[in-house]
């Protein structure tokens, strides 16, 4: 319990940072909703010179003065920050033995490597979990005070828990890759580097209609446009997901069971 | 000497990420263009758009329906991440490559040049996959635009090893100034562009538009010459502590 505490308040910052740049992002995105509803024509106009697949890779729905709509535009920015911290985090565990000293905390402990990590991921993805309650309340109680229809709560609930399993995803594919990069010190460089190729994976995916692609990029297991159409997730990206976050995990924890804590550092 | 390029050229693998994502821009540059040619149409998007937002994103004069302006255009996001690729770089070069002296005797000149070659290399590593992608791209969406493509990467390649020699002949925060007054010149010279045609080719954001960019390359390879051995004098005249 003292090694999730310990992880717990020691991974803060970048929790708390982009809980904070999310908020400000979607307070100013809802802000802007009024404006776009009173020239809902002129968008209208616009969206309809764009062909449908850039259309959907934009996260710009056919209903275009829905809010929903509206939010899932916001959703396709709010995904790409969300899966770079997620990454940034995941890959920080491996490394931030070293850069923080942990290993002298870690290593005085009776206690198997493979607790340690288990304890470690599971502080990190508590602070995943307190920020998805606090991004989906702001988010709903904006949705609450700028819809003009209605809307059904567990839609927005689906949509907002999509976020949560991305992040999850990429915190786990952020684990693999920073057990690779242990000694890099420019990580966000390579997170970032990450997003964008799963981001353009995408747009190939949404274009070319590759049926394979969909299952190699998080990005496209639980589409909003999909849970406002279907009202539920699809139950193989579910699967797909638990699979991949169970395997990346057991992969993980072995690295770090055999890896030298501390290193240099340490001695 | 091969021993010590490739040494140096596998220490750090950022650039083949970047490898990666560029290809991968190429593709959907193309890919996408081909997606707007499918009875709709670029221009028409264009011209909805406010007459300030135009200026900004210098979009005036270009063509988007056609495929030459419209890689021109959108070529230049490329061509601005790999300019601070190469100047990052040529500010690395200066500051870490005393190991490689430490290590093997050789001398300070060559060392310098060993850099530029491995830089060369490095950033032919960067863009073969992206003209490989470019052209198959285009020779299965658009049909036309090869040369376009080769000129452009031409153009991308010789003014990256510019930026690398620039970076390499001040140090520490005048090489910051330089590059910030020299972007700020070229977005003022990509602004006047805009209006006056033929001063285009001067600015390295709007040299991709102009027929005439042979002239400016040759100038910037002319430049870059006197700029580089400035570099080599300078780097053995550093103190490394």
């Amino acid at each position: 319990m003292i090694i999730i505490q310990n992880e717990f308040v020691r991974s803060r910052r970048p929790y708390i940072i982009s809980s904070i740049v999310l908020s400000a992002i979607i307070i100013l995105s809802f802000s802007l909703y009024p404006l776009y509803y009173s020239n809902l024509d002129y968008f209208k106009a616009l969206f309809d010179k764009f062909p449908p697949t850039t259309l959907s890779f934009l996260g710009i729905a056919y209903d275009y003065g829905n809010i929903l709509s509206y939010y899932t535009f916001i959703f396709t920015f709010l995904a790409i920050i969300c899966a770079f911290r997620a990454l940034l985090v995941g890959m920080r565990i491996f490394s931030i033995d070293n850069l923080e000293q942990r290993a002298r905390f870690y290593y005085v402990k009776p206690i198997e490597r493979k607790r340690v990590f288990l304890y470690k991921v599971i502080g990190n993805l508590a602070w995943l979990v307190i920020s998805f309650v606090w991004y989906h309340l702001l988010s709903f109680i904006l949705i609450l005070i700028f819809k003009r229809n209605s809307i059904s709560n567990l839609t927005i609930l689906q949509i907002n828990t999509s976020l949560l399993l991305l992040e999850i995803v990429f915190f786990f594919i952020g684990l693999i890759v920073g057990s690779f990069l242990k000694k890099e010190h420019r990580l966000w460089v390579f997170a970032l580097v990450i997003v964008i190729i799963f981001k353009c994976i995408s747009f190939i995916d949404s274009s070319l209609k590759i049926v394979i692609l969909r299952y190699i990029n998080p990005f496209s297991y639980f589409t909003v446009s999909e849970i406002i159409e279907a009202g539920k997730y699809q139950y193989r990206f579910l699967i797909v997901t638990v699979v991949i976050v169970f395997f990346l995990y057991q992969f993980c924890s072995g690295i770090y069971e055999n890896e030298e804590i501390g290193g240099d550092s340490f001695d | 000497m091969i021993h010590l390029i490739k040494n140096m050229l596998f220490r750090k693998k950022t650039y083949l990420f970047l490898a990666i994502v560029l290809a991968l821009f190429n593709f959907i540059l193309i890919r996408n263009y081909a997606l707007f040619q499918d009875g709709y149409s670029l221009n028409s998007i264009v011209s909805e758009l406010p007459e300030g937002i135009k200026l900004l994103i210098l979009i005036r004069g270009y063509n988007l329906d056609s495929f030459n302006d419209y890689y021109r255009y959108c070529v230049k996001g490329i061509a601005i991440i790999i300019y601070i690729y190469a100047f990052a770089k040529g500010i690395d070069a200066t500051k870490s490559s005393n190991y490689e002296l430490k290590m093997i005797r050789i001398s300070r000149t060559k060392n310098y040049l060993y850099n530029l070659l491995e830089f060369t290399l490095k950033l032919l590593i960067v863009l073969l996959p992206s003209l490989l992608v470019a052209m198959l791209s285009a020779l299965v969406y658009s049909k036309n635009g090869y040369l376009t493509i080769l000129y452009s990467f031409i153009i991308i390649l010789i003014i990256s090893l510019f930026f690398y020699s620039l970076a390499t002949i001040s140090n520490g925060r005048i090489r910051i100034i330089l590059w910030i007054s020299y972007g700020i010149l070229s977005i003022i010279l990509a602004y006047v562009a805009c209006r006056l045609k033929y001063l285009g080719f001067i600015s390295i954001i709007e040299m991709f538009q102009y027929k005439y960019f042979m002239f400016a390359i040759l100038g910037y390879l002319i430049i870059s010459i006197p700029i580089t051995l400035i570099g080599i004098f300078k780097y053995r005249n550093l103190d490394f502590k």
